[in-house]
């Protein structure tokens, strides 16, 4: 399979190098084709890779490098974090100035580590990383080819100080290339290039429209980011001082050595993933345009977090003192986001808490560390990355058109914009819906945390909240009067396309859940954790979602014929308004009167209008945020200290032990040939 | 199907412009003395879930579209049973200013009952002819409006009285006269016939 | 009597035995609690087939709606119940049942929202509060059945030979609030009161008329019998028992039903996941200890 070590580089350096064609070219239709064109090249070679690669032996692919490689990875990692640097003191921010020279002190001071110079692993694709290139090439390439639409529509109307359409693209395609190259990269240098990489794309993006909040909150993004960037250096420098490599596997083959690493690894991961206390990068990020808040969400950067702690949870097994704690980092996250996401009237945040509460679960779920655990989350990053791309853009395209991301807003969408409704109920029905993704694997992922109940109680509370706040919003877009036609929307035709590409994507998902769940990720489960027969259980279920399938659909072919086609104009009433409501006469004559309007005192005509319920003057969100925030930095404090003590009283323990565990081992060896032999003498006396 | 519908007729009270003495009666169908329910009658606050709309009070200006509306929301087949003297004719606020009239001014009326306001049992034989009257609907035959035995008077325009209908008014008198009479005496006598 | 265990030990026959006798059984306990109440305030109540003549009326009425979308879920809502009790029938995943349970439930919010009626969309904004304080304890009592049978799927129930009731009698607390909720029991019956005078008339379910309410009707039987069957699981070795126990439960909640005044869906929310959430888990945490 050589094909595949041309394409994987190819498909990297595509988006890499047309962001800086799309940079250079100044017409506009140029650029949308170069654009389309890489949207398309992307998802077919992401698609090709995942294929290609699975044809190897084991289903692993991995590309070695030449020693002198690894000189370019720290090169190009100090490239990177030296323009952060020149970042921060352009914007005269010391803190990231601070973590900028704190990092780079670090890569260099991991030079004079001595570790093995050999020729080294630098592209490995397994099981989760095809997961992640099919998200972030299939998902990435559907926004790439919205963006097209919608940028054109921006930049119309984009504030003064705004970006170019030439800054965006060149940022844009570059954060999808560096997600690629992340997910893939298996040497720590290069990772810790990607991983740079994306924050300041994302810290580009973020203030692409220019102004004081924007940039604000770009700085925030990259503070944060930063921060993160820190401990990663510092959890690479652990693990060289420990085993002189500096790839994955080195991480992964002396699991006992390597738990200080991981659990600084995984911290940055909570940063990256905006888990709380770091959410507050994310909800800033809203103010970006929505192709990016789309891309952050669904197809990179939150997603490199949680690929991270996946990645590195199931090799500590053994360590359960410690992955538990990462999995209440999780947990409580996945409460917090769903509680405050249930007090939000803006959309755009509703979202966002609602990708940091499945961000948390994620988490959680590779805390758990069972089978069973990781094979939900891998399903959640997939479903979630297709649901939450769809409603992002969907969310954006309805801010264009009404010019208002409030939920109370998208009142009556449903006849406004009909297309885009369908899209975006469609997106939100997938979060919740018995058959699809989403569901399921919450299912999956209530089913594994039975093996700790404290942790559950987040888990319960989280997902009954869950349900009420999508159940709000459903109810918002589709709350009508009767309109005996549909209008037609006029939608740009990328964006079309792009919104159709994604729900077709959710659908097709959906409906085949089950399979895929049983035929894709329980296998991947069962290979990360060596393990058989998790599901069987759970793979009784076929049966039920058969049930399922069939009663919705027998029921649906009814329904249509007798209630939908069947459908009269004669059955149409006015709600009831205590009889007031206005005449028809009334309604003609005034075209501000609806038919749902009633008269009031001295027949004055009035609007009914009762809005959602949003537990104003219960829960505060900044007071509830507070209190989180306190909570998680509590947990990843113990998440240090346990780990600190953990690895010495193991140490300690293993030194200790170490004559007694084999003086043991004899005893238990001649026990067990003592009962051999006594077992064969009686088997001779039976003959 | 026929059965069900004389079995579950479902209530719907409208108060027009009423005293509320009739609604106070027309609740009290529902308490344990009555039990309007062992009928199968179910009182709900919603004319879409209703089968009989009952009508209290005389029709005026300010509500008779809201009497219509709340008519026209209950689906088909329905009845309407007006309570009392007002929906019938306007009954004692017929001749205020901004009275209409009676109930069927502005909907048709299939049932009413008479009364100031009608007794408990009045109201459920009412109820009970109503639901005879739906199944009929339900079949599709035709059901002919009750025609009033009272003629309905109204304020300045009202036409001078003729003789037949003074001496109407006077035996209706000598006759309400003779019933106070027999009432005051029954009444007299009752004490008596406990005390012995 | 052999081969008709046979046939019906078939799992389509069995399964659509479920679907036809579940509505009367459902109605039957309905007109039970109608019954009830009504002797509870001295009256002799309605006939015993009652609702079945509510349900059949109703179809016999005209269609009447505000637009299609709404009828969408008065089917989804049935249908999703319908499936509910099919797949506890069949012994298959609680929590799958749950979730489509809570689907169902769902669909009716929905359906209430779907309409431009204010009571419509309070009684709608009640339900999933409702739905809120509901949920977790569903959640921990299925939890907590996984940690006493070691499985999560219904047929699993009948593992053991011990009662329910005795290893779970602060869950089977915490379950009776929880279905008051769900039938709509004062104090808990917020979005849509059986009264006539409430101040959102009949909230959820306003808008719908005819044979649309009357599918919700019928979803409500399936509804009823199904937490009935969860009730009696309680006790799951003697069937005799286990109807005593189920009955008790639904005594108790006529009980509350005549005896509370209507209370604030704040109050509920906070009752709910203080009082019955505290017990389920102090519950949950004596099975696991054991």
């Amino acid at each position: 399979m050589n094909w595949i070590s041309w394409v994987l580089p190819v498909l990297i350096a595509l988006p890499l190098v047309g962001g800086v064609l799309a940079g250079i070219i100044t017409s506009d239709r140029v650029r949308y084709t170069l654009v389309t064109l890489l949207a398309v090249l992307i998802a077919a070679g992401g698609i090709g890779v995942v294929y290609l690669s699975t044809l190897c032996d084991n289903g692993v692919w991995t590309m070695q490098a030449a020693p002198w490689m690894a000189h370019v990875g720290v090169g190009l990692e100090l490239a990177i974090i030296a323009v952060i640097l020149i970042v921060a003191l352009k914007i005269k921010n010391w803190w990231i100035a601070l973590f900028g020279v704190l990092q780079i002190a670090g890569v260099i001071g991991g030079l004079f580590i001595h570790g093995e110079h050999g020729s080294f692993e630098l592209f490995k694709i397994d099981n989760l990383a095809r997961i992640m290139l099919l998200v972030s090439c299939c998902v990435g390439a559907a926004i790439l080819i919205f963006s097209i639409g919608y940028m054109h529509n921006h930049q119309k109307h984009a504030p003064e100080g705004a970006g170019s359409l030439q800054r965006f693209y060149f940022v844009f395609l570059s954060f999808l290339g560096l997600m690629i190259g992340l997910v893939v990269s298996s040497q720590l240098s290069f990772f810790s290039f990607f991983w740079e990489g994306t924050t300041l794309c994302s810290y580009a993006l973020i203030g692409q429209d220019g102004g004081k909040a924007r940039s604000q909150n770009a700085v925030r993004a990259l503070l944060i980011n930063s921060f993160g960037g820190v401990l990663l250096v510092l959890g690479v420098i652990v693990l060289k001082y420990q085993t002189g490599g500096e790839t994955f596997n080195e991480l992964f083959s002396k699991t006992d050595a390597t738990i200080v690493a991981a659990v600084l690894l995984a911290i940055a991961a909570f940063t990256k993933s905006a888990l709380f206390p770091f959410q507050s990068w994310l909800l800033g990020a809203m103010v970006a345009p929505t192709p990016v808040s789309a891309m952050l969400h669904a197809a990179t950067m939150v997603k490199a977090g949680v690929y991270l702690v996946m990645r590195l949870m199931p090799n500590y097994q053994g360590d359960t003192r410690v992955t538990m704690v990462v999995a209440f980092a999780g947990a409580i996250t996945f409460l917090g986001g769903a509680l405050l996401a249930c007090t939000q009237s803006n959309g755009k945040r509703v979202l966002a808490y609602s990708t940091i509460s499945n961000l948390g679960l994620v988490v959680a779920c590779a805390g758990i560390n069972s089978p069973l655990a990781y094979a939900a989350g891998l399903a959640i990053i997939s479903f979630h990355a297709i649901s939450k791309g769809l409603l992002f853009l969907c969310v954006g395209r309805i801010e264009q058109e009404i010019g208002s991301r409030d939920i109370e807003d998208m009142d009556g969408l449903m006849f406004k914009m009909p297309f885009t409704s369908l899209m975006i109920l469609i997106g939100m029905m997938s979060m919740l819906l018995p058959p699809f993704g989403m569901l399921l694997s919450k299912w999956l992922a209530i089913e594994a945390t039975m093996r700790s109940p404290f942790l559950l109680i987040f888990m319960v509370l989280g997902s009954a909240l869950t349900v009420y706040f999508w159940a709000k919003w459903i109810g918002r877009i589709q709350h009508t009067g009767y309109h005996p036609v549909l209008p037609k929307e006029e939608i740009p035709r990328t964006m079309k396309i792009a919104l159709s590409l994604l729900a077709l994507m959710v659908l097709g998902t959906g409906i085949t859940t089950m399979l895929i769940l049983t035929n894709v990720f329980t296998p991947m489960a069962e290979t990360v954790f060596g393990s058989k027969g998790m599901l069987s259980e759970t793979a009784n279920f076929k049966y039920g979602a058969l049930i399922i399938f069939g009663a919705v659909a027998i029921f649906g072919v009814l329904h249509y014929f007798i209630c939908w086609h069947g459908f009269k104009r004669e059955w149409v009433r006015k709600p009831f308004l205590c009889g007031e409501n206005v005449t028809t006469e009334e309604v003609e004559a005034d075209s501000e009167v609806r038919s749902y309007d009633f008269h009031s005192v001295g027949g004055k005509i009035e609007h009914s209008h009762v809005t959602n319920y949003y537990f104003l003057g219960i829960i505060n969100e900044k007071l509830v945020t507070g209190c989180l925030n306190w909570a998680a930095w509590l947990i990843i404090l113990v998440l240090i200290g346990n780990t600190v003590s953990y690895t010495n009283s193991k140490n300690q323990l293993a030194k200790d032990t170490a004559p007694a565990v084999k003086s043991v081992q004899k005893a238990g060896k001649s026990a067990a040939s003592d009962l051999g032999n006594f077992a064969d003498s009686i088997k001779k006396e039976a003959k | 199907m026929s059965k069900a519908i004389k079995k579950s007729p479902w209530v719907v009270h409208f108060n027009c412009n009423s005293c509320n003495g009739c609604d106070i009666e027309f609740l009290a169908c529902l308490t344990p003395t009555y039990d309007v329910e062992r009928f199968g009658v179910l009182h709900v606050g919603n004319p879409k879930h209703a089968d009989v709309l009952v009508v209290t009070g005389s029709v005026n200006n300010r509500n008779k579209h809201v009497l219509k509306n709340v008519y026209d929301q209950m689906p088909e087949p329905k009845v309407v049973v007006a309570m009392g003297a007002c929906p019938a004719t306007g009954g004692i606020f017929a001749d205020c200013y901004n009275v209409i009239g009676g109930v069927n001014k502005v909907i048709p009326v299939d049932v009413h009952v008479p009364g100031c306001p009608p007794k408990p049992e009045a109201m459920m034989d009412g109820i009970i002819e109503a639901v005879g009257i739906l199944e009929k609907k339900r079949k599709g035959e035709t059901v002919d409006a009750p025609v009033l035995p009272v003629k309905v008077v109204k304020g300045p325009e009202a036409p001078p009285m003729t003789p037949e209908m003074q001496a109407k008014i006077a035996a209706a008198k000598a006759a309400a006269a003779a019933k106070a009479a027999a009432a005051k005496a029954a009444a007299e006598n009752q004490p008596e016939a406990k005390a012995e | 009597m052999e081969s008709l265990q046979k046939i019906i030990s078939n799992p389509w026959v069995y399964a659509a035995l479920v679907v036809v006798l579940t509505p009367f059984a459902g109605a039957l306990l309905t007109s039970i609690d109608r019954k009830l109440t009504a002797r509870m305030q001295g009256r002799i109540g309605p006939s015993w087939f009652q609702p079945l003549y509510d349900v059949a009326k109703l179809f016999s009425k005209n269609p009447m709606a505000l637009h299609r979308p709404q009828l969408i879920y008065a089917t989804l809502h049935l249908v999703f119940m319908v499936v509910a009790v099919v797949l506890l029938a069949l012994g298959c995943d609680l929590l799958m049942v749950l979730f489509v349970q809570a689907f169902s439930m769902i669909c009716l919010v929905l359906g209430g929202m779907s309409v431009r009626s204010p009571y419509s969309w309070i009684g709608s904004q009640r339900k999933i509060m409702q739905m809120l304080g509901v949920e977790p304890v569903f959640l921990v009592m299925i939890l907590a059945l996984y940690l006493r049978n070691g499985s999560f799927l219904g047929s699993g129930l009948f593992s053991k030979a011990e009662p329910l009731l005795l290893s779970m009698p602060l869950m089977f607390l915490a379950f009776l609030c929880a279905i008051a909720i769900e039938m709509e029991k004062s104090p808990f019956d917020l979005s849509s009161s059986h009264h006539a005078h409430q101040e959102i008339v009949k909230g959820v379910t306003l808008e719908y008329s005819g044979p649309f309410l009357g599918l919700i009707e019928i979803a409500h039987f399936y509804e009823f019998a199904f937490f009935f069957g969860l009730m009696m699981a309680f006790w799951h070795t003697n069937i005799i028992i286990g109807l005593i126990v189920a009955f008790a439960g639904l005594v108790f909640m006529t009980v509350l039903d005549n005896s509370f005044a209507r209370l604030t869906p704040n109050w509920m929310l906070r009752f709910m996941w203080t009082v019955p959430l505290s017990m389920a888990l102090a519950n949950l945490i004596w099975l696991w200890v054991k």
